[in-house]
C-alpha cells in the first residue's frame, strides 16, 4: 500500500508507513461530509465546496471525540423544514388537525437527519390516542432527544435542556410551544 | 452554555399574541372575564378519565392574566405565572442575565427538574388525590 504524505511502498495492511512513519487510514477519520449541508467534501478541506462554510470550527459545545460525520442519504421530495408561525396559527385554526401534519413532518425531519426510521407517525398516532395524549408528553421528550443526539453528531451547539424544557412544557398542556421550539431547532439544523 | 430559554422569535411571538389578546380585552372585544368562567372541559385526559391534568385550566389562567386578574389565573392553573415568566426571561437581552449575581445563577442549572417535579407534585396532591376521593 502506498502512503499518501511520501508516496513509499509499504506491505500490505501496515499501520503506519514505514518511510515517514505516518498513519494508515487517519485522513479518513478526518470530516469527509460537510457538518452544514452535508455534501461529500476532500478530506482535510478546511471550507466546504458547496455551502462555502468552515468546517473546522463549529461553536459551543460539541462532542470532541467524533469528527466525522454519517454521510445524508437524498434528502426526501417533501419539505423538512417550515416557517413556525405558520404552523402555530394552522394548528390553532384547524383545531388541532394541522398539527398532525406539522408533528409527521417533524419525525421525517428528524428520521432522514438521523439517518435510521427511529420515529414512526401510526405508532405515535396510536398510542397518543388510546392514552388519551399521555404518550404524547413522552413522544415530546424522545423528540427532544433525537434532536439534542443530532446536534451532537452534526456539530451543532446542543441545547441540553430541550429534553426536560419539552417534558415541562407538555405536561403543562403547552405542546404548541414545544413543537414551536422542536422546530426552531430543525430549522436551524438544515440551516434556515 | 447559558441555561435554555425559548428561542427569542418563538417567545416574541407568544408574547405579541397575549398582548394581542390583552389588548382586545381592554378594548372591549374580548369578553376574557365572562369567557374564563364559561369554558367547556375539552382536555381528552379529563374527559375520559374525569381527573384535571396538569394543564386544565391554562386557557382559563391565560384569559384570566390578559384580563388583569392574576389572583384569579393562579387558582385555575400557577403554572401560568412560570410561563409568564419563562416568555420574559426569553425576550430579556443575554447580557441581562449575565448580571444576574453569581450565587443566584449557580441554582438555575437544576431550576428545570425542581419545576418539573414541582409540576408532578402539584398534579398528584391538588388533582388527582382530591378527584380521587372525591
Amino acid at each position: 500500500m502506498r502512503c499518501d504524505n511520501c508516496g513509499n511502498e509499504s506491505p500490505e495492511g501496515s499501520r503506519f508507513c514505514i518511510k515517514c512513519g505516518k498513519e494508515f487510514g487517519a485522513s479518513s477519520e478526518r470530516i469527509t461530509v460537510c457538518p452544514h449541508c452535508g455534501v461529500q467534501i476532500a478530506p482535510g478541506s478546511l471550507f466546504c465546496s458547496a455551502c462555502g462554510k468552515s468546517i473546522g470550527a463549529p461553536q459551543g459545545e460539541v462532542n470532541h471525540g467524533r469528527t466525522s460525520q454519517p454521510p445524508l442519504s437524498e434528502p426526501p421530495t417533501r419539505p423538512l423544514t417550515s416557517n413556525i408561525a405558520l404552523d402555530v396559527v394552522l394548528s390553532v385554526i384547524t383545531c388541532g388537525i394541522y398539527w398532525f401534519f406539522w408533528q409527521a413532518r417533524q419525525m421525517r425531519a428528524i428520521n432522514y437527519l438521523l439517518g435510521q426510521e427511529r420515529y414512526s407517525f401510526w405508532l405515535w398516532f396510536f398510542l397518543t390516542l388510546i392514552t388519551c395524549g399521555l404518550y404524547n408528553i413522552y413522544y415530546e421528550y424522545y423528540m427532544a432527544q433525537g434532536i439534542v443526539e443530532v446536534q451532537d453528531v452534526r456539530g451543532y451547539p446542543r441545547s441540553k435542556d430541550l429534553p426536560v424544557l419539552s417534558l415541562i412544557l407538555t405536561i403543562i398542556g403547552l405542546n404548541i410551544v414545544t413543537d414551536a421550539i422542536q422546530q426552531n431547532e430543525i430549522n436551524k439544523i438544515f440551516g434556515k | 452554555m447559558d441555561h435554555y430559554l425559548i428561542p427569542r422569535k418563538i417567545a416574541s411571538g407568544f408574547a405579541a399574541c397575549l398582548l394581542i389578546l390583552a389588548g382586545m380585552h381592554a378594548a372591549g372585544i374580548l369578553p376574557a372575564a365572562r369567557l374564563a368562567g364559561a369554558i367547556p372541559v375539552f382536555c381528552p385526559f379529563e374527559l375520559l378519565t374525569g381527573i384535571p391534568c396538569p394543564g386544565c385550566g391554562m386557557t382559563r389562567a391565560v384569559l384570566c392574566l390578559v384580563s388583569g386578574n392574576p389572583s384569579d389565573a393562579l387558582l385555575y392553573n400557577p403554572f401560568s405565572f412560570f410561563l409568564l415568566t419563562l416568555i420574559t426571561a426569553s425576550i430579556l437581552p443575554r447580557r441581562w442575565l449575565k448580571r444576574v449575581p453569581t450565587g443566584v445563577r449557580a441554582m438555575l442549572p437544576p431550576a428545570y427538574a425542581v419545576i418539573l417535579g414541582l409540576v408532578i407534585a402539584f398534579w398528584i396532591f391538588d388533582r388527582l388525590l382530591p378527584a380521587l376521593a372525591a
